[in-house]
């Protein structure tokens, strides 16, 4: 549990999450396309963080819960991986 | 009788590591749908002209009220914390409203599609495309059901001993967040 | 439509949202709840297993989730995501499929070996052989269960480049099992074996399940199992060793725990009767499917006598048949002792095997809560003929006296 001295400041971090939200729209409309992709869901990637670390207390929290992400994490990255010669260089 | 809030072993609530795990268990769901939508979509072209049939300003306005949401969620639970019960009340209602406005948006949406002709049947990427916003919303619902009985517990003033369920409830909330955060430029933007 | 289908594909999405749910109760309970004194490494084998089994499903199983939703809304509200015409790939159906199929034999395996690992220290009056190996081999063969998958599908036309990473992962698993194959039998080594039901079973899970591994190793190289693939050498191999890790396993964890279970003792000589049984119809049913696979024979047929290359076969196939009725038929020993020691058996006292876990120290059925009070844990779980303790046996929450202690 977080107490009062180290809670984070919800509504700053909503703020940056909007912010982001419209960082990803300008990327989608200004960039070239590979560019626009890459940033794009580089800020979904830092948009998720913050919400896990600051919404769902992480930083305050005992390194079992970050393993309980990673791990997942890792095994769809074996799927997606394994999933590419069937169905993206089966040509 | 061990307690879902008592922190045995690890100094973590008991709860709130039954949560993590179920947490940790949804990830392979949607990564298993994310991962299917990836690797087509690599592996066939035009995704982008189907996806720019979206309509793109409701799914915008649906990305805010979900952060809003967020926002009010641990708004509640920095309530129980702060021992003010009708903060908590007033939030965990306006959150349980921002879950309902975004199933009516998300509604409103899915008919403007049907209605130009994208059902579901209407390719492959809109079969992913009703697939993933209509799993993740399914989730939307779940939170919303649970949240509304958190709310109902506040209000008859019987949530008291079982106040760390708002935090627990809050985890599940910010994790279907983190899903449409995803869910958004995969379907919208790319 | 075919309403039978979609009710079939709802059932498995809902059952597994509740698969995980008891996963999530295991998991918890293991990491949070144990008793003081209990740490990780003197927990029971059997726990180590089940709680490596829920982490394997709840790890797996999302993807079929995900491709169950898929098809459930391909077959009702007409997507394509399965279906070529509409764009979709049916092979994606089969990896999302065996994405989970394949790490869900090990969670069907590993509790079952988890039981045996439980019952032959006790019946051999030695601690267990290898502890720690045989913890990380289950964490090892954990991780190695989410890179198999596709030996399933060698066959499926799937990217023939696939066929031999996955050849080398298949073979690969087949290491840690072997070793806790090996800490098995290093258990029984010169131990003081009784051969009393439970122990029967425990010792023909071991048998059976070798001889599953082995043609294992044989079907996860893709030249062999092309050969094989679908044919009644699979349905072998896998009776060899599922039906080692569910029913000789299953059996033996329920006459050794029976006693805790119900309050009474199981009749030993109809046990003994119905292991003897069990084990001679189960390998006069399958021992033979190695062969008739050999010859050709696929699965999935309705009348082998059809097809003039497995005429030959056909006395076989009959003996498969009288054997499999044998074999059910055999089981009747088992519910009709199950009844009666429920109703009539001997009173069992707390500890009627000597045993030095936990659930021993309480009554027998253990009474709401389980414990009388909260025991403390002072030991691994196996510690048979020790020398501190005047008996062959030291529970794992009895306090030596510092006198005893001071000696060891």
């Amino acid at each position: 549990m977080t107490s009062d001295a180290h809670r984070p400041n919800y509504f700053l971090v909503w703020l940056w999450l909007v912010g982001l939200v419209f960082l990803s729209i300008g990327a989608s409309v200004f960039l070239s396309k590979g560019a626009a992709i890459l940033l794009i869901f580089l800020v979904a990637l830092v948009k998720a963080v913050l919400v896990l670390l600051n919404y769902m207390h992480l930083k305050f929290e005992r390194p079992l819960l970050y393993a309980l992400i990673i791990v997942p994490l890792l095994i769809v990255a074996v799927l997606v991986f394994a999933l590419f010669p069937d169905f993206v260089f089966h040509h | 009788m061990p307690r879902s809030e008592d922190m045995a072993i690890t100094g973590m609530p008991v709860g709130k590591v039954g949560v993590w795990w179920f947490l940790a268990s949804e990830i392979p769901v949607f990564g298993g749908l994310i991962a299917s939508y990836v690797v087509l979509r690599l592996g066939s072209g035009g995704w982008s002209d189907a996806s720019s049939h979206l309509n793109f300003s409701l799914a915008l306005a649906n990305t805010f009220v979900l952060l809003t949401s967020s926002l009010t969620m641990v708004l509640a639970f920095a309530a129980v914390e702060e021992k003010k019960p009708r903060r908590l009340q007033a939030n965990l209602l306006l959150t349980l409203l921002l879950g309902l406005t975004f199933l009516m948006i998300k509604g409103f949406e899915y008919a403007g599609e049907i209605g130009h002709g994208f059902t579901p049947g209407a390719g492959i990427f809109w079969s992913f495309y009703y697939g993933m916003t209509g799993l993740h919303a399914l989730h939307v619902l779940g939170g919303i059901i649970v949240n509304l009985v958190l709310l109902v517990a506040a209000l008859r003033d019987t949530l008291r001993p079982n106040e760390h369920r708002v935090e627990l409830a809050g985890l599940y909330w910010h994790f279907v967040d983190i899903v449409w955060i995803f869910l958004f430029p995969l379907l919208y933007l790319t | 439509m075919n309403w039978g289908l979609n009710l079939w594909l709802l059932a498995l999405a809902l059952e597994f949202a509740s698969f995980l749910m008891g996963g999530v109760n295991f998991l918890t309970t293991a990491i949070n709840l144990r008793a003081p004194g209990m740490t990780f490494f003197r927990l029971p084998l059997v726990v180590w297993m089940q709680l490596t089994a829920a982490v394997i499903f709840m790890l797996s199983v999302g993807p079929l989730i995900a491709g169950a939703v898929m098809l459930l809304m391909d077959r009702v509200v007409g997507t394509t995501f399965f279906l070529p015409e509409g764009g979709g790939q049916p092979l994606l159906w089969q990896h999302l499929f065996w994405f989970f199929g394949h790490p869900e034999v090990y969670v069907i395996l590993l509790p079952g070996l988890g039981l045996v690992l439980e019952i032959l220290p006790v019946f051999s009056r030695k601690p267990i052989f290898g502890y720690r190996a045989i913890i990380y081999s289950t964490i090892v063969a954990g991780m190695l269960s989410f890179v198999v998958w596709a030996h399933h599908q060698f066959l499926s036309g799937m990217d023939p480049r696939l066929a031999m990473p996955f050849s080398i992962t298949t073979i690969l698993i087949s290491v840690p099992f072997a070793l806790i194959v090996f800490a098995m039998i290093a258990t029984l080594w010169r131990g003081s074996i009784s051969f009393s039901a439970p122990m029967l079973f425990a010792l023909g899970t071991l048998a059976v399940f070798i001889l599953g591994g082995l043609t294992g190793i044989f079907n996860g190289s893709a030249p062999v199992d092309i050969y094989l693939h679908d044919t009644y050498f699979i349905v072998a191999h896998f009776h060899y060793t599922l039906f080692s890790a569910v029913f000789f396993a299953g059996f033996a964890g329920l006459y050794f725990w029976f006693p805790k279970m119900f309050g009474r003792m199981m009749n030993e000589t109809l046990g003994k009767i119905h292991f003897l049984l069990t084990f001679i119809f189960f390998n006069a049913v399958f021992l033979p499917m190695h062969v008739v696979g050999l010859r050709g024979m696929m699965r999935r047929i309705a009348d082998p006598t059809q097809y003039a290359f497995l005429q030959p076969i056909q006395p076989l196939n009959v003996f498969i048949t009288v054997a499999a009725i044998l074999l059910l038929l055999s089981q009747f020993l088992f519910v009709i002792n199950f009844f009666w020691s429920l109703l009539a058996g001997k009173r069992a006292e707390r500890n009627p095997w000597q045993s030095n876990t936990l659930e021993w120290t309480t009554l027998s059925p253990p009474p709401h809560d389980n414990f009388e009070r909260v025991p403390v844990v002072y030991r691994s779980p196996y510690e048979y003929s020790s020398p501190e303790s005047p008996e062959d046996w030291l529970p794992q929450d009895r306090q030596l006296s510092p006198h005893t202690a001071a000696r060891s």
